[in-house]
């Protein structure tokens, strides 16, 4: 019997395949349609991927190659989309940024990665970011949520700066602010204590939290 | 009985007066001897008397050689960013891919005299001076399948052992040469073990297969040029569950586990040898109070269950400099049996 597509999709991102993975998607999606093929195959499989994730059934290195293979499939639907194939979803804008002082990346990126195939717009500022550029960024791109890495406790402890920042700005009401990094996972009770207002355990998680984020968001 | 008889009687199974223990204190030790932390890591002489004045707190059977693994990068190229009240982060790596990283590793010696480096080591031998065999002075030490990572980042390493296992092996090999090197020159500096933190052999981090494959093999290689003893730090992920994966690894004389690790889980993988220390999380240190440690520290040790190859140290990053000195007091009492 001839495997389902899903369950073939799912093995060769567990096994680290991404090529075979990609050409997996693409060919139903070039039979399919890129949407339809995002909806009934890509979605469904990473959300396996998130729930093997966060019950820690899978590493991160496995978490990396579903984030890749969702940066590559977008890529691949976008190009279709000048040829009418496909027409991302519209959610807005989201700033990304890893708080003053860290410098670890890989968290932040595949948030993006996540949050771009969602269908976000996503203002990635960095590492090193300064609570002011954080605020200035959300204004300007017209930002409802602002996204938070940190790895480290004591790069953690910056994020109540741009909790000031937003409320020194009268900006509570409008702007959400969402925390992410390993410190996180460790030691949830941070989200609120730091000034957050939520986090996901992972990053395929991240679209979740950002939609949840973006209805308590007044506009 | 000394610190290092009490490790070595633990090591070996042997029932002790109290079990072994020590944490880490570079930015803590160098606050209540009045210094800023990064004046003390960038002055051997500073940071011996950082250790000498939380010694005097804690009393601990082990001391720790300054614990800024970003050096051995910095000593590359690579970028360090200063933190309030903290060790240096590494801001940008040296290299971008694991062919280039190999290729500059190979064309040079490792470079023990880089600044950074040559801090460590010295720093290393005037603490080994300084505590003159009445504690071990253990050297932290980035692991050769995890010195990559700070070579050329998280998200190129990973991309290598994914995608170009052939670069990350000769990666690896190069990471290997420089883990001797720095092994060796921690040994004739008066360290008597390393203590690595290890990431990339954990299947939270990596698929088990390549950890079979790929990592572990580099990890075999590496510790087995080391001179000294090794204590394979969790490295931040879930240990316990794994650890039977790592019998066999050359030098390693203990486990430290992580908070969410399972004592009898872990003591059940490995056997009766080697030794298994328990923790508490460093950067959440400060926020305890005296009585709060003691019932925690009570509580670690009910695992401990009369088992003679146990010690007590700390997880994930150091204690943060703003830890309450009493706290390494209420540590000491309750390991020396004083109330």
């Amino acid at each position: 019997m001839e495997a389902k597509p899903n369950d073939v999709l799912l093995k060769a991102i567990l096994e680290g395949r991404l090529d075979d993975a990609l050409g997996c998607f693409v060919a139903q999606a070039e039979r399919d349609g890129y949407a339809p093929t995002i909806a009934a195959l890509l979605e469904p499989t990473l959300t396996a991927i998130g729930e093997l994730w966060a019950a820690e059934k899978i590493s991160l290195a496995q978490g990396y190659v579903a984030g890749k293979l969702a940066e590559r499939a977008l890529d691949a639907a976008l190009k279709s989309e000048d040829a009418g194939g496909f027409s991302p979803p519209r959610r807005g804008r989201v700033v990304l940024g890893n708080v003053e002082d860290d410098y670890h990346a890989l968290g932040r990126r595949m948030v993006g990665s996540f949050l771009r195939l969602d269908g976000w717009e996503v203002v990635d500022l960095g590492n090193d970011v300064e609570p002011e550029r954080f605020v200035d960024a959300a204004l300007e791109s017209d930002a409802r949520i602002i996204g938070v890495s940190a790895m480290m406790l004591s790069t953690a402890q910056n994020l109540p700066r741009v909790r000031d920042e937003i409320e020194a700005r009268g900006l509570g009401g409008s702007l959400r602010l969402a925390a992410g990094g390993a410190i996180f996972r460790l030691r949830p009770e941070l989200v609120k204590e730091l000034g957050a207002d939520g986090t996901a355990a992972t990053a395929i998680e991240a679209p979740a939290l950002f939609k949840a984020l973006y209805e308590e968001a007044a506009p | 009985m000394t610190g290092p008889e009490r490790v070595m009687a633990a090591l070996s199974g042997t029932a002790t007066d109290r079990p072994p223990y020590g944490l880490v204190c570079g930015s803590l030790g160098a606050r209540l001897a009045g210094y800023e932390p990064l004046e003390a890591f960038g002055d051997p002489e500073l940071y011996v008397r950082g250790q000498d004045a939380a010694s005097e707190l804690l009393d601990p059977d082990i001391v720790f050689s300054p614990f800024v693994l970003a050096y051995e990068a910095q000593a590359y190229g690579g970028e360090l960013a200063p933190q309030r009240g903290s060790v240096y982060n590494l801001k940008r790596p040296p290299f971008r891919d694991a062919r280039e990283a190999a290729r500059a590793l190979r064309a040079v010696p490792t470079p023990l005299e880089a600044a950074g480096m040559r801090f460590l080591l010295r720093a290393t031998k005037r603490l080994a001076a300084s505590v003159a065999g009445d504690r071990m002075v253990a050297a932290p030490i980035a692991s050769p399948v995890d010195l990559p990572a700070l070579l050329i980042g998280i998200e190129a390493w990973l991309d290598a052992l994914l995608f170009d296992p052939d670069a990350a092996r000769e990666l690896a090999a190069a990471a290997v040469g420089h883990f001797a090197a720095l092994a060796g020159a921690y040994a004739d500096a008066g360290a008597q073990a390393l203590a690595c933190p290890v990431m990339f052999v954990n299947p939270a981090i990596l698929d088990e297969r390549r950890v079979r494959e790929l990592a572990l093999p580099i990890l075999k290689e590496g510790f087995g040029r080391s001179p000294l003893p090794i204590v394979f730090h969790h490295g931040g992920n879930p240990l316990s569950r794994h650890v039977g994966l790592l019998g066999g690894l050359p030098q390693v004389v203990g486990f430290v586990l992580g908070e969410r690790d399972a004592y009898a889980e872990a003591r059940a993988a490995v056997g009766p040898g080697p030794l298994l220390m328990a923790t508490i999380p460093g950067p959440g240190f400060a926020a305890f109070t005296p009585e709060t440690l003691r019932v925690r520290l009570a509580a670690l040790t009910k695992h401990r269950d009369g088992d003679p190859a146990w010690g007590f140290t700390n997880a994930g990053a150091e204690l943060p400099a703003e830890t309450a000195p009493e706290l390494l007091s209420a540590v000491r009492d309750f390991f020396h049996g004083r109330p």
